[in-house]
């Protein structure tokens, strides 16, 4: 795999454990135990959605440079994702008392967001960069 | 029960309808500029990932809404 590619999955998969462990604390010294264990539930599917993402994104990539000009089907791994988070969605139906809705539809969409953000601070940081590199040659 | 199951349908055809059209540009877009420029690769690849992750959000949170419909 790329390196940069690589090191940006990487930096997804460290947010979200930092996430995570953050929610883990909130589960065990906070009054609003369902709710973080929602939230663990819905962004360990999550996790495991962006895992399988990166994956296939890999593979989808590989195919068109491997297989030019010829046909090749490749799929994205759409349905299995979305059957992810209806098993998270399920769990959470089953045991109201256990996980709450409204964390694990957070934590669902948290790995998306951390993927967001952590994309616009590193273009922010490349442009910084490039700037500096110019005043330099200047 | 009846008027659960119009909205679990409706949430999830306009948000599989969107993810569909969404992804096709993306991964068309991806794939063409990769085997025009091999070098790019790296890039390409992650700005895919970031938009893929991006589009699917709104469709895998409509579907838990649709669930949530369903039989919350």
């Amino acid at each position: 795999m790329n390196d940069n590619y690589v090191y940006r999955i990487k930096r997804v998969i460290q947010g979200t454990f930092f996430i995570l462990a953050a929610s883990f604390l909130g589960w065990g010294f906070t009054p609003a135990t369902e709710w973080f264990a929602g939230l663990i539930l819905g962004t360990f599917f999550a996790l495991l959605s962006v895992l399988f993402l990166a994956w296939k994104v890999h593979r989808v990539v590989q195919a068109a440079l491997q297989y030019k000009g010829q046909k090749r089907r490749v799929t994205l791994g759409t349905s299995s994702r979305f059957s992810l988070a209806i098993l998270a969605a399920i769990i959470a139906l089953q045991f109201p008392d256990t996980f709450s809705l409204s964390g694990m539809m957070i934590g669902l969409l948290l790995p998306t967001m951390i993927t967001y953000i952590d994309a616009i601070y590193m273009h922010t940081k490349m442009r910084k960069k490039e700037k500096g590199v110019k005043r330099c040659a200047y | 029960m009846e008027l659960g199951v119009l909205a679990a349908a409706i949430a999830v055809g306009l948000a599989a309808i969107g993810a569909g059209v969404g992804n096709g540009m993306i991964v068309g877009r991806t794939v063409e500029g990769v085997s025009r420029q091999p070098e790019a690769r790296g890039t390409l690849q992650t700005i895919m990932f970031i938009g893929i992750g991006l589009v699917e959000a709104i469709p895998i949170f409509a579907v838990v809404v649709a669930l949530i419909a369903l039989f919350g």
